[in-house]
């Protein structure tokens, strides 16, 4: 999908708790042997926090580096599966608290991981066609997952922010296309009501991450007329750290260029915030006139596909906020008791 | 004007009353000042009642008329005065002024509160609801939280040792033990403060106050009544109010307690009395460094020299300016809204040579402070023995 | 807290809006109806800076309603950017690592719940800056 006008990303942040967890302390609680966990440790939401206030965070450091006022941004859109109200948007707090309102649209997308980047596809149609000159899209998670389930391992917390807006001298990344491939696959799903989600084991691979993510991804690059080693960097879905290196080497894609986007192995899987801070993590390091592939991958099922290429103002640009690096050293280990409080887990 | 005078007293024990409600605390309270004066609850041309919490953890508003009616008064002018920790001495301020503008004769001041039946959780939140409701409610922040940032900002500014200043606690325990009606009628060590729970850093809880029940009434007539009824009696010889910003952060320092200077200061310059004539002082310390914050901003030495007072020795019964002469509101106890009218009592016991194992010798002019948020509200009342 | 008690103040949890007095450029912060100082009611909307330093603090342990859970947790006392002073409650610190002098910035929080089921109430914060 190409829009008209060209769009691209003119601001972007991150924010990702303080708290951290071993997944060898999850371990030595359940009785799991340390040779086999997905990764090393992952953010936990402090007790005071949730997508709210993580997309709020995000959301000013994106405001911030895109240099515009508040007023102008024109759409505020939380994707998340973790919405502390089932019923009430996230994104009218979020606009309330950054200063958006009331002249804006505002509203809630969830499409499991990938609702980010659903957002992503909704801002890049709203600002080429010129009803909104500014367009938010924020992915965001707080995820739950069940006691000693293997979700529990990767269940991460935090998010990221981009605006959008018409490609101009401000951009930092423009989009070069972008291509969808959703199919109704149940791999993953929670229902109303339920605290924790249910996940299909291995048929959340092959027949669910890898197939959408592949498609979307070739889907993307057939309609560009591009091939893999147009990319300076690519960044996956991360559930873990082996899927996005696996899924890179399906494409013909080498590891060196994932690599600067995985965060997984400190952060967990951050679910609507993965491919967002993913995405941020590159933009941190890339080089105007990098090519940056990104392909989400949201349970149910669906991935996103996107060609950005960077503009020299992200020199510039990246430093005027906090990068991923920085939210990566600031840690704080918590124990499982600890964890299981800030999380609720506790029945009370 | 004429001259006002406290003609007789009654109170009930400062304690976790199980057996009493509001109504039966305020009720044996005002028996006993009457019966203490010989005057039936007829002769009564009005009343004052302070409280702060009747209705926030008792949901009880309308105080005044349902009290009065609990005493079978249903045709007298009652009131209900909410002044925070100040409520008791502002009924004390207000009834001084029916009495002393001729718009009464005969009034009653009766100080209860009951804080004994609610979780420790709610009591906090209590004590906190004198604070701006619309910002601060379920934000965390609480009344200990903000004493905590006035003292450690005492203890940085004149280098002192909080064990230094949480004696103040000790002598109020030191004077409670002889006093019969005090809520903790025990000694207290400076170990025991020390080891006791931290409230909010540095605070432990064995120098603030506590929740208690409690009922103390005073009975105010003009001065000639007071002759003519031949009671035993004491002077309110001036009632003095000052007011300061509330929200600390409007101050324009944490220490400076504007309005306990101008209270203090108004109360010596209208009566000449300076603070050396003073033969004691009932201190407002819901805090330890509230307490001797009060004892310099009263003029009783300089400041940053109110530990030393207690060092010393001259705040006891024996001392140069006894303080807190029954035990003050750690250790005789403070049931909020009472406090004012329970140093109003100790005042007229003092001064009519009735406080017994406290007594203070040749007592002949008594001080009260009776404070509201951090000083926010100060009342000073001055009593001087008569006849 | 009731609904609208908590909505009508929400551009001062949200956004640290104070007003500033027009005529002896006092800045308030919560917002006030008159002016303390000048009498004036001409009051403006003025915004506080979100970065300040941490002037003092304390430990709280004896919790308030709701907070049962929650302590201990720190209540500072912060000088802001344009020397306007807010108590407020300090996040993200451990309670044996909290300095004077810190610089901090504002950060909006979840309060803790207040009824099960009921309203989400957010309010400001401070945390330590992130570079």
């Amino acid at each position: 999908m190409r829009p008209d006008d060209d769009v691209g990303i003119i601001g972007y942040g991150v924010y990702i708790p303080i708290y951290r967890i071993k997944t060898s302390e999850i371990a030595k609680v359940w009785g799991k042997l340390n040779d086999d966990l997905p990764v090393e440790e992952k953010a936990v939401a402090g007790p005071d926090e949730d997508a709210v206030t993580i997309a709020i965070e995000a959301a000013k450091y994106a405001i911030r580096r895109a240099g515009i006022r508040p007023e102008e941004i024109g759409a505020v859109y939380v994707g998340t599966e973790s919405k502390p109200y089932a019923v009430k948007p996230c994104s009218t707090i979020v606009a309330e608290a950054i200063g958006a309102t009331p002249n804006v649209l505002a509203a809630d997308y969830e499409f499991a991981c990938k609702a980010g980047t659903e957002a992503f596809q909704a801002s890049i149609g709203l600002v080429a066609s010129g009803m909104v000159e500014y367009a938010m899209a924020i992915g965001v998670d707080t995820a739950q997952s069940r006691p000693a389930d293997a979700l529990e391992y990767t269940s991460g917390s935090g998010g990221g922010a981009f605006i959008f807006a018409k490609k101009n001298d401000e951009t930092i990344a423009y989009v070069e296309g972008s291509y969808s491939f959703v199919t109704d696959t149940p791999d993953f799903w929670r229902r109303d009501g339920e605290r924790y989600p249910y996940h299909m084991g291995r048929f959340t691979g092959e027949p669910a991450y890898f197939r959408h993510t592949i498609m979307a991804a070739k889907g993307l690059m057939s309609e560009l007329g591009l091939r893999p080693s147009d990319f300076s960097y690519a960044v996956f879905h991360q559930p873990n750290y082996r899927f996005p290196l696996k899924a890179a080497r399906y494409l013909g894609i080498p590891d060196d260029k994932v690599k600067p986007s995985l965060v997984c192995l400190n952060v967990g899987n951050t679910y609507s915030g993965s491919s967002m801070i993913g995405l941020a993590a590159v933009l941190d390091v890339a080089k105007p006139g990098d090519r940056i592939l990104l392909v989400s991958y949201g349970s149910g099922a669906g991935s996103d596909a996107f060609s950005f290429v960077v503009q020299d103002i992200i020199e510039e640009k990246r430093d005027r906020a906090p990068k991923v690096s920085t939210f990566l050293s600031r840690r704080r280990e918590i124990n499982y008791s600890l964890y299981a409080k800030f999380r609720n887990k506790i029945l009370m | 004007m004429r001259e006002v005078a406290v003609v007789s007293v009654g109170y009930t024990r400062v304690s976790e009353h199980w057996e009493k409600s509001i109504k039966g605390l305020f009720v044996e309270a005002a028996l006993k000042a009457l019966e203490n004066a010989d005057l039936s609850v007829r002769s009564l041309d009005g009343m004052y009642v302070a409280n702060v919490f009747a209705g926030y953890l008792q949901g009880q508003t309308n105080l005044a008329n349902v009290l009065a009616d609990s005493l079978g008064v249903y045709d007298k002018f009652a009131i209900s005065i909410d002044a925070g920790g100040a409520s008791g001495a502002l009924a004390i301020h207000e009834a001084y002024k029916d009495v002393a503008h001729g718009v009464r004769d005969v009034v009653m001041v009766c100080g209860v509160e009951k804080m004994s039946e609610t979780s420790p959780q709610e009591v906090v939140s209590a004590l906190t609801s004198v604070a701006d409701q619309e910002y601060l409610r379920y934000t965390g922040i609480t009344v200990h939280s903000l004493a905590a940032l006035i003292y450690k900002t005492y203890l940085r500014r004149f280098n002192k040792k909080q064990e230094d200043v949480a004696l103040m606690s000790v002598v109020d325990h030191e004077h409670a033990i002889t006093c019969s009606h005090a809520q903790y009628p025990f000694k207290l060590s400076v170990e025991a403060i020390m080891s006791s729970a931290i409230l909010a850093d540095p605070i432990r809880a064995l120098e603030v106050i506590s929740p208690s029940d409690g009922s103390a009434a005073i009975i105010m007539c003009p001065h000639e009544k007071a002759k003519e009824l031949g009671l035993s009696h004491v002077k309110l010889v001036t009632s003095q109010i000052a007011r300061d910003k509330f929200n600390l952060m409007e101050r324009d320092d944490l220490l400076s307690m504007k309005a306990l200077i101008e209270a203090a200061q108004r109360a010596y310059n209208s009566t000449g009395i300076t603070p050396s004539d003073l033969s004691f002082v009932e201190l407002y310390d819901d805090y330890s460094v509230m307490g001797v914050i009060a004892l310099e901003k009263l003029g009783l030495c300089g400041p940053g020299e109110g530990v030393e007072l207690l060092k010393n020795g001259e705040v006891k019964l024996s001392g140069s300016i006894p303080v807190n002469t029954f035990g003050g509101l750690k250790a005789r106890g403070a049931p909020l809204g009472a406090v004012g009218v329970y140093q109003a009592v100790e005042a007229y016991l003092q001064l009519t040579g009735n406080a017994g194992p406290n007594q203070v010798k040749n007592a002949r002019i008594g001080l009260t402070q009776t404070s509201c948020g951090f000083n926010s509200i100060v009342v000073i009342n001055l009593f001087e023995a008569c006849c | 807290m009731a609904t609208s008690a908590y909505w009508r103040t929400r551009l001062q949890r949200y956004r640290l809006m104070g007003n500033k007095c027009s005529t002896c450029n006092k800045i308030f912060f919560p917002p006030r109806l008159v002016c303390p100082y000048c009498g004036s009611v001409k009051l403006s909307e003025s915004k506080l800076p979100e970065r300040g330093r941490l002037v003092d603090y304390t430990v709280v342990y004896s919790a308030p309603e709701c907070y049962e859970t929650v302590i201990p947790y720190v209540v500072g006392l912060v000088e802001l950017e344009n020397g306007v002073k807010i108590v407020a409650p300090i996040t993200d610190v451990d309670v044996n690592e909290v300095e004077e002098g810190m610089e901090v910035e504002l950060t909006i929080r979840r309060l803790p719940e207040q009824l099960e089921g009921g309203m989400i109430c957010y309010t400001y914060k401070f945390r330590p800056v992130i570079k």
